[in-house]
Parts: structure tokens; sequence; C-alpha cells
């Protein structure tokens, strides 16, 4: 008896004790844990944990969960707990600077509504009408607001970004500017030319709607001090002293977005009227190359990209009759693999319309990194300028369509350089100051207001992308006119590859730094490789079954016709076992190119089969065979010891 | 407590799941299943994706049945055939030979376990996995199976009979298993306070199993387990010494 109550009330204290050390546990060890994946997906990154040491000003979170109806919703619940626990790690690492509150909107409440006013979305359950909160409102001490309507797990990968950038913006509600230099005419034009002047592009409009802009002139020696990403536009003969200063910018740490273009849509050069040819030739590139070879890019001159997989249709005028030819310089890319998915700026972006795009290659020995953020697809081919423009035949791009490999199309440009102007601030060129030269040479140069910059303090990051035609309206956007009104009917995602590139450059370093880390996808890399090399394959045989095809098919029509033509009623025996036989040789090419198309798929369901046979049957089996040879071993050497 | 005698004790459990085709049968059963689950029900092959998710997705619910069925005979057996009384005549205490019991069958899953590695070899074959995820999905397979066994281990002490042992074991490992899921907590968060209920769900298989499975080592994961395997050995020992007076 008394042993009874010793065990039971022995069972009892393990039964407290284990609910103690997972209770204490759980609030105790929050932060001891090893994260063993390979990008660090779960641990906050060294740029959010700087911008939490940067706070200055105390920044309120309120994470608004329904936690009853979280437990009832397996697919989301530990959704919930790794956001709850990724906000409770910044307000451990910020201290007082920031205020975490947890609030549970029960529905019908003041909570609620309050989680409305934010502009978090409620999101309806379906058994019961109540309506699920996961979302984030931040609040500064001026009352400015951020929300995250809603942690979707879809977006996990993005979660320390949405939350540091959530927190990063309450800290700087400022707007930031935008310097853009041009030599397109983005802002409308004035060429006395054009009828009543052109409207200003479109992508212009989306830009002033994030961010200041300031219209920088292609002439200036200085950029301002404001600007905070410099956004170049199709550089064009730019004098050294401004290349001079877009490098000394960009030395300095200032962020930079460069369009350039081997060949430039939109770039009309005026009209002379008494030499109309001229203007038709001139060449429409832009380069930056003293620029470029400092950060150790080139842009591959006089060539243009073109892929017939995503070539556009378009409509050209042929003599008088107008015709619709496939034109691979103009590219819809609208799927991942054009996109770099571990990028933040290209991650998530749908499809991106470019015309005439050029290639971007590393140059030299420059310590600098290009990182693709757009490419071909790898059929693609270089196209010389010369065959574009108003004399050339935009058919023959297709016909003599070559596939060469893949291209780079943008990239980001990050890394230690050097200027491009060793010798220090290039001299002005002016006439008029031709005759105080002597004396501005005596002048040392650190008599100009700024100090030269000989290598960048701090790794640079540029983004460069070898299009300027992606930026005009008619590539990505219908504009209609509603009651004066231009509203924008964007169909190609040009305008948010672009505000992500702005609003990405001119965020903080620290906020760079919390790009994407997250789980992309891992693909069976062995079965692309098949299938691509299997496609290619069949892509071949059925050219070359599809001819033979088309032979046959001449044939019988031409038998066809003779018979006609003999004026007889009847086939001759001879012709009618002609036509049997090519019909049947049809019959046989259409079935043998079903078996071509059959056996793509074949290796790799080989392969599976492998797989399956092998870890489902082969292991079992041996270790079956092994324990039954094991068995019969010992017992043999039981039986030679007992006899 | 001793570790040699747990070790002799060990040793000697160890090799006699070897002796008999328990061991054989046991592993490719495991293994045969594992390998339908990961490419029929999971789609392993068809998902395209370098990772063993739809490989892990499926021990809790192996082991559900498998481990019972090696926990049941740990002490059911040896109470029925009378060796327990041998057993405890030898020099070992009860706690000794309780733990080295439970060693030797965690062994045995642990080399159950090990003898999957084709499908590892096979997703490297295939693409590029992230091998730590990889390992740490193994780190938590292991440790959730010796929570199972634990409970096995602590069924089988409280009944002479196999079948039942192995019945009471899957049912409170079912308990554990779906401790997070509205089938379990509805039953309780009607009446009970919110504390209780999120202790509950906070006890769930499933939720540290995925947990460690994402690739996190977590402090908090291993302590549940451990403290788990310490409870449900504890309450073995308990339960030995309270039969071993009847």
């Amino acid at each position: 008896m008394n042993q009874k109550i010793l065990t039971t009330t022995g069972l009892l204290i393990a039964i407290a004790l284990l609910l103690a050390v997972n209770i204490t546990s759980d609030s105790l060890f929050r932060a001891a844990r090893l994260d063993l994946t390979a990008n660090q997906l779960y641990t906050l990154s060294e740029g959010s944990k700087n911008i939490l040491a940067k706070l200055e000003e105390p920044i309120t979170l309120r994470l608004y969960l329904s936690e009853k109806l979280a437990t009832t919703l397996p697919g989301i619940n530990s959704y919930t707990v790794q956001v709850k626990e990724l906000l409770e790690e910044y307000q451990r690492i910020a201290g007082d600077k920031l205020k975490l509150l947890i609030m549970d909107p029960e529905p019908f409440s003041e909570e609620e509504d309050r989680a409305e006013g934010y502009g978090l979305q409620g999101v309806p359950t379906d058994n019961t009408n109540d309506t699920f909160y996961f979302g984030l409102a931040g609040t500064n001490s001026t009352d400015d607001q951020e929300v995250i309507p809603f942690f979707s797990p879809n977006r996990a990968e993005f979660l320390e970004y949405d939350v540091t950038k959530l927190i990063y913006q309450l800290t700087k509600p400022k707007k930031k500017v935008v310097g853009i230099m041009s030599s397109l005419p983005l802002q409308g034009d004035a060429t006395p030319f054009t009828q009543g002047g052109n409207e200003p592009w479109m992508i212009l409009d989306h830009i002033r709607q994030l961010f200041e802009v300031r219209h920088l002139e292609t002439s200036l020696t200085e950029i301002p001090k404001e600007v905070d990403v410099l956004m170049l536009v199709h550089p064009k003969n730019l004098s050294d002293s401004t290349l001079y200063a877009i490098d000394q910018f960009v030395l300095k740490g200032g962020r930079a977005i460069v369009f350039v273009d081997p060949y430039s849509e939109a770039d009309q050069p005026p009209m002379d009227k008494n030499n109309p040819m001229a203007a038709l030739q001139a060449p429409r590139n832009s380069d930056l190359t003293k620029l470029f070879d400092a950060w150790g890019i080139e842009l591959v001159p006089n060539k243009v990209v073109g892929d017939l997989k995503t070539a556009q249709k378009v409509q050209v005028r042929k003599g008088a009759s107008a015709m619709v030819v496939t034109y691979p310089v103009w590219m819809d890319l609208s799927e991942d693999q054009y996109f770099n998915k571990e990028d933040i700026i290209t991650a998530k972006l749908g499809n991106i319309i470019m015309a005439t795009p050029g290639a971007l290659v590393k140059k030299g020995e420059v310590p600098t990194e290009m990182v693709p953020l757009i490419e071909s697809g790898n059929q693609a081919m270089q196209i010389e300028t010369t065959k574009l423009g108003f004399f050339a035949e935009p058919d023959s791009l297709a016909r003599d369509f070559k596939p060469e490999g893949k291209f780079t199309l943008a990239a980001r440009i990050t890394g230690k350089v050097k200027t491009a102007f060793p010798e220090g601030k290039p001299k002005e060129k002016d006439k008029e100051t031709d005759k105080d030269n002597k004396e501005t040479e005596n002048q040392p140069p650190a008599a100009t207001n700024q100090p030269h910059l000989t290598e960048a303090a701090e790794p640079i990051n540029v983004i460069v992308v070898a299009d300027t035609d992606l930026l005009e309206d008619k590539f990505w956007v219908r504009v209609q006119n509603f009651v004066g009104q231009r509203i924008a009917l964007p169909y190609a995602n040009n305008a948010t590859l672009v505000s992500n590139a702005l609003d990405n450059l001119s965020g903080s370093n620290d906020l760079i730094s919390v790009r994407n880390r997250g789980s992309f996808a891992r693909p069976f890399t062995r079965v692309e490789a098949i299938q691509q090399e299997a496609e290619q394959r069949f892509r071949e045989k059925e050219k070359e079954l599809l001819a033979k095809l088309q032979e046959t098919d001449q044939k019988i029509r031409e038998l066809q016709t003779k018979k006609q033509d003999d004026n007889k009623l009847m086939l001759s025996i001879e012709q009618q076992q002609e036509v049997e036989r090519f019909r049947d040789e049809k019959i046989k090419t259409r079935k043998e190119l079903r078996n071509v198309q059959h056996e793509l798929h074949k290796n790799i369901s080989s392969l599976e089969t492998k797989m399956k046979f092998i870890n489902i049957g082969l292991i079992p089996l041996l270790i079956g065979i092994g324990g039954i040879t094991i068995s019969f071993l010992s017992r043999r050497r039981k039986l030679s010891v007992n006899s | 407590m001793r570790g040699q005698q747990i070790m002799v004790l060990f040793w000697r459990e160890l090799t006699s799941y070897f002796a008999t085709p328990i061991a054989y049968v046991f592993i490719i059963i495991f293994l045969f299943l594992s390998g339908i689950f990961t490419f029929y029900l999971g789609n392993f092959f068809a998902r395209g994706q370098a990772d063993l998710i739809p490989f892990f997705t499926f021990h809790p619910w192996l082991y559900l049945f498998l481990i019972p069925a090696l926990a049941m005979r740990l002490w059911a057996e040896e109470r029925k055939t009378g060796t327990i009384e041998l057993l405890l005549t030898l020099p070992v205490t009860i706690t000794e030979a309780v733990l080295g019991k439970f060693l030797a069958a965690w062994a045995f899953t642990a080399i159950a376990l090990a003898m999957t590695f084709p499908i590892w070899v096979s997703v490297n074959y295939l693409g590029n996995p992230d091998n730590s995820v990889i390992l740490a999905g193994y780190i938590g397979s292991l440790l959730m199976a010796g929570a199972f066994l634990a409970i096995g281990s602590c069924m089988s002490a409280l009944t002479k009979n196999q079948v039942i042992a192995f019945v009471i074991t899957v049912v409170v490992c079912l308990a554990f298993i779906l401790s997070g899921f509205p089938l379990v907590l509805d039953f309780f968060s009607g009446w009970a306070p919110q504390l209780i209920v999120k202790t509950i769900s906070s006890f769930s298989f499933l939720t540290h199993f995925n947990a460690i499975g994402k690739g996190v080592i977590d402090l908090r994961d291993i302590i549940y387990f451990f403290s788990l395997i310490a409870f449900w050995l504890f309450a073995t020992a308990i339960l030995i010494e309270m039969k071993k007076a009847d």
C-alpha cells in the first residue's frame, strides 16, 4: 500500500516536472538554436540587426493575430509561431526602441475595428463566420504608419525583408530623391517637328508616385547632394566632366541604375530637312564605356540579343501590303527562368518586355561581381544592329536565326572599384576659359569643392539594364485618356522592375543585404538536363520527319493533279499503287513522330523507375538476403560445434 | 547507475535483435513502406524538388505502427516468460535495465533509419539538396523515434500481453502526434483555459518534428523530446518496481 502511494506521487511529480521543464524552456531558450539551413534562413541577418541598432525614435509594432482561429488552421499555425518569434527576436535586439504588442482581434471587438482601420486584411475561415487576422501595423513617434496587411506563408522567404523594410520605412519616412539624367524624351518633348509635342512617359508618372524626381542635365559637372539614386537613361556622348561626376557619385557610395542600349527604338535623332537620310542612319546606341571599364563590365557593342522562343509578333509593311512577322529582338520574357529568383528585384516579376536589348559581359580584371538579374533563354542569338532600322528586313531575323546561347540583359554590379579618372578631375574644355587655363592649372585639384576619390570606400551597388526601350510606353502599358486623366493599364511588369530597383537601391546597404535569402527552388538538375536534351533531339527529328511528310504529301498531290491533267477518269493501277504507297508512308511517318514524342518521356520515367527500384526494392532485398545468409552461417557453425 | 552495466545490457539486447528474424523483418518493412510512401504518396519524383520533405513527412505515421511493434516485447515478453526475474537477479538496478533496453531499441531504430541512406544518395544524384537540412531531418526523426519508444517501453511494462501493449502504445502515440490538431484541441478548447490548450498543442510530435525538419535545431525541441523520453522511462521504472512487488 505504502509503495503504491509512493509510486503514484512519483508519477505525479514526474508529470509536473515534465510540464514545468517544457513551459519554462519555452520562454527561456528562445534564441538558443542552431540554424543549419544553407542560407541561414531562420536567423536574423546582420543587415536587420544594424538597422535596429540605428533606431533613434521608438517604434511600435502591433501584430494582429487571431490566436484561437490560428490553432484550428494547422497549415498556418506553424507560420504564426515563426512570425511571432521573429518579431520577438527583433524586439530582443532592439530593446526599448521597439515595442511589440500582440493583439488578438476578437470578432466584433474594438481591436478588430482598429485592425481594419490600419488596413489589415482579414481572411474569412470556412467553418465559422469569424475573420482571421494575421498582419502587422507599425507606427512611429510622428504617427506615420506602415502595414503588412497579411502574412502570407507564400511570402515566407521574404518575411525578414518585409519586416525590416517596414521598420526602415518608419525610421526614415521622407521620400527618396531620384535624379534622372536622360537623353531620351522621358518628360515628353518639345521637338518642333512632332505635332503638339509628346506626352511624358508613363514610367515617369510611376516613379513620381514613390519618389521625388529631379531632372538632371546631361551636361552637369556634379550630381546634386540630395540625390539618393541616380537613374541614367541612354547616356550618349557625355562629356568627361559629366562622366567624372557620375564616377565620383558612385565611388562615394551613391547608388545608380543605368539603362544603356546598343539600339534604342526611342532614340530618334532630329530630322534634318536637307538630309533626311542622315537621321535615319544615325547611330541609336548609348554606352558608358569609360565607367563600365572601371566597373569591369562591357556592353557588347553593335549587337542586340534576339530569341525566337520569346519573340513577339509585329506587323510590318512590305511594299503595299502589311504582314505579321516573328521579331526575335522584341522579347516578352514571361517565365521564371529569365529572372534571378534570388534577387528581391526580380524574384517575383511576372513578365518583362524588352526590345533590342544588348548583352552585358564581364570584362577585365576588376574585382567586381556581376550578378545577372535578367537573362535571355539559352537559345538566344546576337544580331548585328545593322540588320535593324529603316532599311532592314524584319522577317529575315527569324529566318536566319541560329541559337548561340544565353545572354545577360540586366545585372547588378557590386564590389570595390577604382575611379575611371585616376589622374583626377578632367579639365574643362570650355573655349571661354581657355585664356584662364594657365591660372587654373596652377591651382591644385583640391581647390575644387569636392575631394577626389580614387577608390570606392565601400563596395558599389549599381544596376545596369542593357535596354532603354523597356521604359517606353508602347512596350509595357496602354494609356487610356479618361476625362483628361491618363490611366495606365500595364500589360508587362517593366515599371515594377524599375520601382523595385529604385526601392532597393534607395534603401540602406543594410536593407539591401536583407535580400531574399529564401528557400528558393532546388530542382532536380539531372531530370532537367535529360528533359532539355530529349527536347532538342525531338525537335531535330521532328524537323526531319515533317520535311519527309511534306515531301510525301507533295507527291500525292502531284499524282492527283496528273490524273486531272491526263484527263483520265481512272487511275492506272501503277498510279493507284503509288498513291497507296505514299499514304502508307504518311501514316508511318506520323506514327514515327508520335514515337519520338513518346521517347521524350521515356528516359525520365526509366530514371524514376530505377530510383523507385533501388529505394523500395533493392535495399530491403539485400538486407533480407544478408539476414538469411547470416542465420544460415551461424546455424552451420552451431551444427559443426555440436558434432 | 553504472555505465558499464548499462553497456553490457545494451549489447546483449542489441545482438539479440539480430539473432532472430525480427530485426530483418522490421528493417525490411520499414524501408519498403518508407519507400512506397515517399514515392507514391509523397510524389517524390513528380515534385522535382531536391529535398527529402516527402520522405520525412511520413515518418510519424510509419513510427506510429512500427515502433509499438518493436517496443511491445521490451518488458511484456520478459514478464510473460518469467525471464524478468532472472534479469532482476542479475547485478543491475531497474533503472539500468530500463535504460539499457531502451538504448538498445533506440540504437536499433537508428540502424533502420541509417539504412534509408539510398534516398539521400538519390536526392543528391538528382539535384543539389541542402544536406544540412536533411541531416536535421534525420536528427528530428531519430529523436521522435526515441519518444515513441519510451512510450512503448512504458506500455509494455504495464501488461504481460504484447498485443494489448501494442494497441495502447498506438493510441497514446496517436494522441501525441495529433495533440496540435483540432481533433484533439477541440476536446479541450471548450472548457480548458487558453494556457492549457496552448500547452497541449505545443506537445505535438508533429510540431516539434517539423520544426527540426526545417533545418533549425532549437534547444526547446531537443529538451521536449529528451524530457519526454526521460518521463516515460521513469514511469517504466516505477511500473516495473510496482509490479515486482505484486
